[in-house]
């Protein structure tokens, strides 16, 4: 499906074309995955943020989701969320909506949701585990 | 609108698609020589589905491109004596509609309930969404989203040329996940193929974004020769096809 011809074009591009000058190409199936996964990490590097996967804490998301024991009202929740610093939130957002969540890109709001199931002694371990987690990733550099 | 009137686009009372050959000739030939404008008839038809669909007299597509060729235009065309055979006319269809999204910007491709089929290759990161680890072929899918899953950057597999409505369907989950909030800039890491389409694919992916709002894209080509060794290079390399395709392809790697 083409594009309107008055589409600009981009910048930074490196204008490429043959191999020593002669007309070859290579297909990108020819390059290992370990190769660009290097070339992305090598080109990315200058505009990637620092991240952290946390995957322990996947885990025990995973797990006490599935348990979901007793349900605690919202405020209660609230209360919990309100003690995490920003950082910590958005880990536990990022976290939660894809793995908790069926679907694609899920809506925030179910995420939110969903913690608003979880038990009270759920949750304060998952905030205890996370916390422990991220003090470890910071002591870590 | 002044965009409707200029591209002969009208609220006609009729369903279109209902209307005999006759009655369609007379609303949509040329005058000086009697010749019927395919291009605004499809304009016309994909005009009438959007304003049934928005105002809710007629269900969403839930389906593809294709399947609005099948169910609008094809039948309409057809009725008209014009060929419906071969890409010709189904190119005519998805021109049509890229010019109507990202030129007039009149509405967005979703507004029809088209299919997000491009959701399947694609995964949208959070704290790096702006980079984006792109493949032009689906079996490349897996490897991208691993690498982008390290940093939590954007993955995703175009299959083969890149789709306008695919990528607007990424702009807007770039849009809800609110990566594009701060400054709508994107970096592009891809893995296509290293030859003239390759080229093109990776140039016409970077000019969609911009044609959906994304002020300012960057590419970085991750095939190159010199990420190999002599060795595999020799190995992999394949000649490519005389023409001003080729040539003018390598003429920029020498900078002629």
């Amino acid at each position: 499906m083409r594009s309107p011809k008055a589409a600009r074009r981009p910048t930074g591009w490196r204008e490429t074309g043959g191999i020593e000058g002669e007309p070859y190409g290579l297909e990108a199936d020819a390059f290992p995955p370990e190769v660009i996964r290097a070339a992305f990490v090598a080109e990315a590097t200058p505009y990637l943020r620092a991240f952290r996967p946390l995957d322990g804490l996947c885990a025990l998301l995973e797990e006490t989701a599935r348990r979901r024991l007793d349900a605690i009202p919202l405020e209660a929740v609230v209360a919990q969320l309100a003690a995490l610093e920003a950082g910590e939130l958005l880990a536990l957002t990022r976290h939660l909506r894809p793995r908790l969540v069926p679907g694609e890109e899920p809506p925030a709001a179910a995420g939110a949701e969903r913690i608003v199931q979880m038990g009270a002694a759920e949750l304060r371990e998952l905030v205890r585990r996370l916390q422990e987690r991220l003090a470890a990733a910071s002591a870590e550099g | 609108m002044q965009i409707l009137a200029a591209e002969g686009i009208a609220d006609y009372a009729h369903d279109l698609r209902q209307l005999s050959a006759a009655e369609l000739q007379q609303r949509f030939a040329f005058a000086s020589s009697g010749k019927v404008n395919v291009t605004r008839v499809i304009k016309n038809l994909i005009w009438q589905a959007y304003t049934a669909i928005r105002d809710g007299t007629r269900p969403p597509i839930a389906g593809n491109l294709r399947s609005f060729w099948y169910t609008d235009v094809k039948p309409v065309l057809s009725r008209l004596g014009v060929p419906v055979e071969g890409r010709r006319a189904t190119e005519l269809v998805y021109d049509a509609f890229v010019e109507l999204v990202t030129r007039h910007h009149l509405f967005h491709y979703r507004d029809f309930g088209f299919l997000d089929e491009g959701a399947q290759t694609r995964t949208v990161g959070q704290t790096n969404g702006t980079c984006i680890l792109f493949a032009e072929k689906d079996g490349r899918f897996a490897l991208v989203r691993d690498i982008a899953q390290a940093y939590d950057a954007t993955a995703l597999a175009l299959g083969g040329y890149p789709s306008s409505l695919a990528t607007e369907y990424l702009v807007h989950a770039l849009q809800q996940a609110g990566v594009l909030a701060e400054r709508p800039a994107l970096q592009l890491f891809s893995v296509v193929d290293y030859d003239p389409s390759g080229y093109w694919i990776a140039r016409e992916f970077a000019a969609q974004l911009q044609a959906f709002g994304v002020q300012e894209v960057t590419v970085h080509p991750l095939i190159r020769p010199e990420r190999l060794t002599a060795e595999q290079v020799a190995l992999g390399r394949y000649a490519l096809p005389k023409g001003s395709k080729t040539t003018n392809w390598v003429a920029r790697d020498r900078g002629d």
